[in-house]
């Protein structure tokens, strides 16, 4: 980490601007993201989808909404994935599921991330009865599976976009601070913060100027890694029915609606393709944490 | 011509017949019934099989057909059933409201009459019926030797505690949608041991229907019952008796031996509540279960293909109404308008709806009221059907004032299919202009919230409150308490906050009328105003749709889904 | 991903007696943490919107009948009563009046309970030996094709969420194939080996699910203690390398997987509602789910709470392995 080098070479920042060599060493760390093969094909796969949540409206063949008599047919030169129980091209309904899930999950991942920073900077630096009374609610939120409290949140709430990414918001702060603490609390003993310290600096100003810049690393990387579990919570809280709402052409929706379909042996092509979407984004967001951790553990 | 069948009906016409029957018998004789509807009324009126099948033969009809099952399975075994959705809320007879609970009670439990599928009464523990003149009094015979499960015989106490507990309005009784406004407790008495007389607060011809099956609610329970004993069985006369029920879970059935109706074939029924039909459709398949209670929209696709499996169905007046809010504060202007709603009504193309949503196994409604074509008897069939015309649909829209069309929100509950027909109306009718997105909520929420009160005096909840919805009506064999509770004004269920005097009026007199004639008249003229003011659309009246593994013999559907299992074997 | 589990713990206990007051340490913050998350339940609960009286009657109700309902259901009390009183039944074994169906909660919750043990039990003889192994020799054979495959096998699963991997199992194994059941409830009075035959296509999708992430944790402290100094020791003084996989390093990378195992065991206990939805199995997730639908809120609380209850106690039983196995372990000194 910068730090490290930093302190070994025995330098120390000045306060308020990071040095030449830790912006020497970004560069590097960003040249090493660019020679990563784990990284550069989870960056395609997000890409991939990322571009048609944006453009679906305009490039997608058929209106994802649209019903047509061409019922439950098989992937086809008219249809590519084949049509499902309204007639609707199912080729045009991935491409445009992408925009739901990639509505709902990186906003809620942001909320979890800055607010469990936030925590995690404050139990870690200050520890002492803060921390204690804070860990112990954390403590006490992580004692239950995210599904349990996610869908009796949104029973009370209702389903919408806006109460899934706050509700997947809180429910990742408490695991995001628990990250955040333990580096903090690593960071807390070196030498450049109780330099600031001497130097009369406020606590907010060193939480937020010094340390974090400081473990932005890791911070990043447990953002991607908590991206891949909010899609998986929203894919699987808009199966049991507390997402997006029909006629949305999200993938989970589509599975849903159609899983009853396949017990004939028939109609594959009407959940296959929904589940690979989801399946190739978790990867490719997977694939660009590890990347990005493999970058920054060194 | 039967000359027996003659002299036997010329002799129930002189001695017996009153004034309503002979003319049943010549609505017959003239062609102005059709078999079917001279059984349905006839048995209502509880005619005897005898007289019924006389009047037939002497007409020239076919003779009755007394249930023969031209297969009779092996006796043994068991019967594993899967019933979606699990019971809500305590097993309590009175207090049925969901399928779940009521198709639980009907393996247990039995009614005074039967509701057959062609919509005739069959006798059950009561063997006959007769009224008075004016059919403000009925007079039930009960059957002898009939003994509850825990070895008390039945008797007219029975009956009568039974029913008064089901009109009682402290008690949270659900049968009172049935019974309000036509038996009051203390209304149901007896005479003699085996014989009860129930006097009605107001003339109803069809009084015996909402004594049978079709309330489900009206188990016959022991007089000594206590509440809260339903789950612990023992409590019923039917051919199987419960013996353990696990809220969520299942239920265990085992055979009767004092059946008043014989030996059941199998020897118990074993009960899996599911959550939801996938499960119980790859139970079914895998062979994990022999029969699902009910099939849905996209269930049935796979089980239609399927050579393991077969499928029954009941010809049911179930249907949806979808309203549409003509007065009131929260109402659309445009709805408010009957051009738009003709509009709508004419966007949806229902020969198309049928098909895909129920692959065939439903009927095409018109919008003249809850009244189908195949189970109600007084349903006028020469309202014209309305057919799908987008043209005339834009021209009304336009003449209403509204050329470029306008945006509602539709309200619907996640239940069965009625999330794809929301789906398949908001493509229709963005096809004349108009902008429909959707709001979907759970079934409890639909029903949810205050009922009085509030800004419009309709409460808080979604469904008497939407400008426009779909809610789902179950079976009734006949259309009266349908009527008199959505479109009568300001009744309980008028979604549609419906208000026509002439309406209100016809409604009274249909309710009142005793002659089969008299409440065809009044129908009739109900279904012309209904069909041209539209506030409700009826896509269509679909049939109860099950499906059990090719091993199960001598089942038949019921209209309400209810499982009688007293003749069926799996072997 | 490493959180608090990483080998390099700063507040690893070593001696006895410190193991000792750590492990105190431990149980009181756990009873803290306990007594939050019942507040924390019981607050949520009482707030799901809605009279509750109404929402179990339904709305054609008599206010009357409503009022009744709710004075016999206690919900009119103040809450700290209400509170007090749902806490000190549950410690003692009584979680109150299911409000929908009118029996005990307990009698409910406890089968579904049973129920969740015995499928997380069957799920977790599966998949924790088949997931150290993946780990191990992963993390052994570093770089190689073999690891490359585990590893990529691990993340496409993991990435496959938990519905879709159950439903295409049930289609190929159960129905397709027909060689296992496709419910997860075996009929009443199976024996053992029947219930677990009706267990094992749930499990192969938990297995499927978790072998990934385990597999990963595994591997990657592996690798941390083969490359650790005192492995290089153990190789110095002569060991053979069965010896020092077998004693040192498989001791040592089994530790974060004791603790990553025992957070699993809280989603094996209450979060498998999807599987069991899927598989109509009665387990607790699935019981907390229908008590939410249904606005059940004694149902509700008390199921939550003994989720919560499983997920401490699994933790605390990790920290105290954890604990024994690990005092010959050296590292800085605590926070």
């Amino acid at each position: 980490m910068s730090a490290m080098t930093d302190d070994a070479a025995g330098i120390e920042p000045a306060a308020g601007f990071i040095p030449k060599e830790a912006s020497i060493a970004r560069r590097e760390m960003l040249r090493q993201l660019a020679r990563s093969k784990t990284f550069l094909i989870g960056c395609v796969l997000v890409g991939f989808w990322v571009f048609w949540a944006i453009a679906s409206t305009w490039l997608i063949p058929h209106d994802p909404l649209e019903q047509t008599d061409a019922i439950l047919q098989s992937p086809s030169f008219a249809h590519w994935f084949g049509t499902d129980q309204f007639g609707r091209d199912i080729f045009s309904r991935v491409l445009a599921g992408a925009a739901s899930t990639l509505r709902v999950a990186p906003l809620a991942t942001l909320l979890g991330v800055t607010a469990g920073t936030m925590v995690g900077l404050v139990t870690g630096y200050f520890g002492g009865i803060v921390d204690e009374t804070i860990s112990r609610i954390v403590d006490a939120v992580l004692a239950l599976p995210l599904i349990v409290i996610a869908v009796v949140a949104l029973t009370a709430l209702g389903s919408s976009d806006v109460t899934l990414i706050v509700v997947i918001g809180l429910i990742f702060t408490p695991p995001v601070a628990r990250t955040v603490r333990a580096t903090v609390l690593g960071e807390r003993q070196l030498d450049y913060v109780q330099a600031a310290q001497l130097r009369g600096e406020r606590a907010p100003y060193i939480m937020l100027s010094e340390i974090l810049p400081n473990i932005s690393g890791p911070i990043v990387v447990e953002a991607t890694v908590r991206l891949g579990y909010a899609i998986f919570a929203v894919a699987g809280l808009t199966f049991l029915g507390f997402g997006v709402q029909p006629p949305s052409p999200d993938w989970s929706l589509q599975i849903a609606e159609n899983y009853t379909l396949l017990s004939a042996g028939t109609y594959w092509w009407t959940v296959l393709f929904a589940g690979l979407a989801i399946a190739t984004l978790v990867i490719g967001v997977n694939l660009v944490s590890d990347g990005l951790q493999q970058v920054v553990d060194q | 011509m039967d000359r027996e069948a003659r002299r036997l009906l010329d002799e129930y016409r002189q001695n017996e017949a009153d004034p309503v029957e002979n003319a049943l018998f010549d609505d017959l004789a003239a062609g102005e019934l059709t078999r079917l509807d001279f059984l349905q009324r006839g048995t209502v009126l509880g005619l005897s099989a005898t007289t019924l099948g006389a009047a037939l033969g002497a007409l020239g009809h076919a003779p009755l057909a007394l249930g023969a099952t031209s297969h009779v399975g092996q006796a043994g075994g068991r019967l594993r059933v899967g019933i979606i959705p699990a019971p809500v809320g305590d097993l309590e007879p009175h207090l049925f409201k969901d399928h779940g609970r009521l198709v639980t009670g009907s393996i247990c439990g039995e009614f005074l009459t039967k509701s057959r599928q062609n919509g005739t009464l069959a006798p059950e523990l009561a063997v006959s019926w007769k009224r008075n003149a004016d059919a403000t009094q009925w007079a039930f015979n009960l059957r002898r030797g009939v003994k509850f499960a825990n070895g008390k015989p039945f008797t007219a106490d029975d009956v009568v505690a039974t029913f008064n507990r089901l009109t009682d309005p402290n008690g949270g009784s659900e049968a009172l949608s049935a019974f309000k406004g036509v038996l009051s407790p203390g209304g149901a008495k007896k005479v003699g041991d085996y014989t009860v007389v129930f006097t009605l607060e107001a003339p109803n011809a069809n009084f015996p229907y909402l004594t049978s099956s079709t309330t489900y609610q009206a188990i016959i329970l022991p007089s000594n019952y206590t509440l809260g004993s339903f789950a612990k069985g023992r409590q019923t006369t039917g051919p199987f008796n419960l013996v353990s029920y696990t809220p969520g879970v299942g239920a265990r059935f085992e055979r009767n031996a004092q059946w008043w109706g014989g030996r059941a074939l199998l020897d118990g029924v074993d009960v899996t509540y599911y959550s939801e039909d996938a499960a119980a459709v790859a139970g079914l398949l895998g062979g994990q279960i022999d029969m699902m209670s009910q099939i849905s929209f996209t269930s049935g696709k796979a089980l239609f293909k399927s050579p393991k499996v077969q499928i029954f169905s009941a010809p049911s007046a179930g249907h949806r109404q979808i309203s549409m809010l003509t007065s009131t504060v929260a109402a659309n202007k445009a709805l408010k308008d009957r051009r738009v709603r003709q509009a709508i009504a004419l966007s949806l193309d229902r020969p198309q709806l049928v098909k895909q949503l129920f692959n065939g196994f439903a009927e095409v409604g018109n919008d003249g009221g809850p009244l189908s074509p195949s189970i109600h008897v007084v349903a006028d069939k020469s309202v014209p059907a309305r057919k799908q015309d987008l043209v005339q649909a834009k021209k009304l829209l336009a003449q209403a004032g509204y050329p470029r069309g306008f945006k509602e929100t539709l309200t619907a509950p996640i239940f069965q299919e009625i999330p794809q027909l929301a789906q398949i109306v908001s493509a229709s009718v963005k096809k004349i202009g108009i902008e429909m997105p959707l709001n979907l909520i759970t079934y409890t929420a639909y029903y949810a919230g205050t009922y009085s009160g509030g800004a419009t005096g309709r409460g808080t909840n979604p469904w008497l409150n939407s400008p426009i919805d779909i809610t789902d009506w179950a079976h009734r064999a006949v259309p009266n308490v349908v009527l008199t509770s959505a479109f009568v004004t300001g009744g309980p269920w008028n979604a549609a906050a419906y208000s026509n005097k002439k309406v209100d009026g016809l409604i009274k007199s249909f309710n009142g009328a005793v002659a089969i004639k008299d409440q065809k008249k009044y129908i009739a003229q109900i279904m012309r105003i209904l069909q041209n003011d539209t506030p409700v659309i009826f896509p269509y009246f679909f049939k109860w749709v099950l499906a059990g593994s090719t091993r199960v013999k001598g089942f038949q559907a019921d209209a309400l889904g209810m499982l009688f299992l007293g003749k069926t074997s799996v072997r | 991903m490493s959180g608090r589990w990483s080998t390099q713990r700063p507040d690893a206990p070593q001696t006895g007696a410190q193991i000792y007051r750590f492990l105190l340490k431990r149980l009181g913050y756990a009873l803290i943490t306990l007594f939050i998350l019942s507040v924390l339940v019981f607050a949520s609960a009482s707030l799901l919107p809605g009279d509750i009286g109404r929402n179990i009657l339904g709305g054609l109700a008599s206010e009357r009948d409503v009022a009744i309902f709710n004075h016999n259901a206690g919900v009119d009390r103040p809450i700290v009563v209400q509170y007090l009183d749902w806490i000190s039944g549950f410690v003692r074994g009584d979680l109150g009046t299911s409000l929908q169906y009118n029996v005990p909660v307990s009698s409910l919750l406890g089968p579904a309970f049973i129920n969740s043990l015995k499928l997380a039990a069957v799920a977790f003889v599966l998949v924790v030996p088949l997931s150290i192994l993946g780990g191990l020799v992963a993390g052994l054979r570093r770089g190689s094709l073999t690891d490359r495959a585990i590893t990529i096998t691990g993340i496409s699963f993991t990435a496959i969420p938990e519905f879709v991997t159950a439903i295409v199992l049930i289609l190929v194994l159960g129905l397709w194939l027909g060689w296992l059941p496709v419910s997860a409830t075996a009929p009443e009075g199976s024996n053992v080996a029947t219930q677990i035959e009706y267990l094992l296509l749930p499990s192969f999708a938990l297995v499927l699910i978790l072998f990934g992430y385990i597999a990963r944790i595994t591997r990657a402290s592996v690798i941390e203690s083969v490359d650790a100094d005192y492995t290089r020791t153990a190789y110095l003084k002569g060991l053979t390398s069965r010896q020092v996989v077998g004693g040192h390093v498989l001791r040592n990378s089994l530790l974060p997987t004791i603790a990553v195992v025992a957070t699993q065991v809280g989603y094996l206990i209450g979060g498998l509602l999807v599987i069991e939805k899927l598989f109509n199995y009665n387990g607790i997730g699935l019981r907390i789910y229908t008590a939410a639908q249904n606005k059940d809120y004694t149902m509700l609380q008390s199921g939550v709470l003994l989720v919560g209850v499983v997920y401490l106690v699994a933790t605390l039983v990790a920290d105290v392995l954890y604990s024994v196995l690990n005092p010959r372990i050296r590292y800085g000194s605590a926070e």
